[in-house]
């Protein structure tokens, strides 16, 4: 027994004295905007029930950002039976489902502590046990102290639970640094980039109301105003809204920023058909044909319908 | 064999007339959000008929799970097409956050030691 018991505990004490990089580095040289404790207000604490942490901290981020809903209600939507858990990507569904942005945040404790610093609790996966012998968890970050070098979390049974930063750490590596935030559409995550948040909008976009992504686009613009994807996608949006002038806005804009961005041609050329201005109509589709591309069907597809317009046409006036 | 011969027939028809709806207005080929952001986000197959063999893995597997029939309408209904593709015969190998204790009391020592080495985090009141 003996002999069993001192690796294992050269192991533990091994294993303990090396510090997560991430906490090293702040703790070493603790940036000045991170060096006063804090701790968000008002953050819906449910103590969980048998393995519904899932639940609990979905319900926590949705309070903190205006959505009340029990953890109870958001059972049918994230817990599964058959593993006693929630998968990850059915709690950033299931947040999206009550009209919440679920952006998935990058892997450092620094975006995490930005957004816990303007007021929004984070939402993230920690393996509590080891890779061999995981314990899965989903907890709510909601504040931290440098100094005293803890974070603060609504945990389990737990409210304002103090974890040492650099045990937080390696729990939540061990969960590859899953942290997600939501928030109410309009509110940009600080730590955003264009492409991936492009992406948590069309994801919210798909079974909301139009106008809570219509915020979400409008200020992902002021932040990236020359962005193809987002003008595109506002442009969109305001189309299946059979707003044409607003969605040809976006698309002339998307061209004055990319010239050779083909789909901006293609969907101006579809607007202006149904507007009847064939000619440019045409002019347009031709030159999104020519750059071709991804969606050269769609350019092809669009070029015959004006082309039969214009047929059409000419017909007519003979 | 009939089962086996149906169900891709029954994927065809059913793509076909996705094909048919996901386009809106119907007489347009506008280029949509959701082909922009598949094409950003992982370079994925815009395949409708693969789309429609995802939701139908993820849709027994969670039957397997004990998730109920309109539970599961539901939920597949909130996941995008990125996202079923990206589960798609992956669920058994996902991590499910639970949370609640389910150590076997051989290795509760060496959780106990390791909790209190600031490794683990298993008992909070360590």
């Amino acid at each position: 027994m003996k002999a069993l018991l001192l690796p294992l505990f050269s192991l533990i004490l091994l294993a303990s004295c090396v510090s997560p990089p991430q906490s090293a580095a702040l703790l070493h040289e603790m940036p000045a905007q991170f060096s006063d404790a804090v701790l968000v207000p008002d953050v819906p604490f449910y103590p969980q029930e048998d393995y519904q942490c899932g639940p609990a901290a979905l319900a926590t981020v949705l309070g903190a950002s205006q959505v009340q809903v029990s953890p109870d209600d958001l059972v049918p939507l994230v817990y599964v039976p058959g593993r006693q858990g929630s998968f990850q990507i059915e709690m950033v569904a299931a947040a999206r489902s009550f009209g919440r942005l679920a952006y998935q945040l990058p892997p450092t404790l620094q975006a995490m502590f930005s957004e816990v610093s303007r007021g929004h609790p984070v939402l993230v996966m920690q393996n509590l046990g080891l890779d061999w012998y995981p314990q899965w968890h989903f907890a709510v970050l909601k504040g931290f102290d440098l100094v005293q070098g803890h974070v603060i979390l609504n945990s389990a049974l737990t409210e304002n639970y103090e974890v040492p930063l650099a045990t937080f750490e390696r729990t939540w590596a061990r969960a590859d640094h899953w942290a997600v935030l939501v928030v109410e559409p309009g509110i940009m995550p600080l730590s955003a980039t264009p492409e991936r948040y492009f992406n948590a909008v069309v994801a919210l976009e798909g079974n909301n109301p139009a106008e809570l992504s219509s915020r979400a686009y409008q200020s992902g613009l002021e932040r990236w105003p020359g962005n193809s994807s987002l003008l595109m996608g506002y442009g969109n949006l305001l189309y299946s809204q059979d707003d044409l002038d607003g969605a040809a806005r976006h698309y002339r804009q998307t061209i004055d920023f990319h010239p050779d961005y083909a789909p901006a041609y293609n969907n101006l050329a579809q607007i202006l058909l149904q507007q009847s201005e064939l000619a440019q109509a045409l002019t347009l589709a031709d030159k999104a044909v020519e750059l071709g591309g991804d969606f050269s069907d769609n350019y092809a597809g669009t070029r015959q319908r004006i082309q039969a317009a214009i047929k059409a046409q000419s017909r007519q006036s003979r | 064999m009939i089962n086996t011969l149906k169900k891709p027939v029954m994927y065809t028809m059913m793509a076909a007339f996705l094909a048919g709806g996901i386009a809106a207005p119907a007489t347009a080929d506008i280029v949509d959000n959701k082909q922009l952001a598949m094409q950003s986000e992982l370079q994925m197959q815009r395949d409708s008929v693969l789309n429609l063999m995802a939701r139908d893995d993820v849709q027994s597997t969670m039957m397997a799970y004990g998730i109920s029939a309109t539970d599961i309408e539901n939920r597949i209904n909130n996941l995008t097409e990125a996202e079923l593709l990206q589960i798609q015969g992956q669920l058994d190998q996902l991590p499910a956050g639970e949370g609640a204790l389910g150590a076997v009391l051989t290795i509760l020592l060496i959780f106990i030691l390791l909790d209190i080495a600031g490794v683990t985090d298993i008992f909070p009141g360590i």
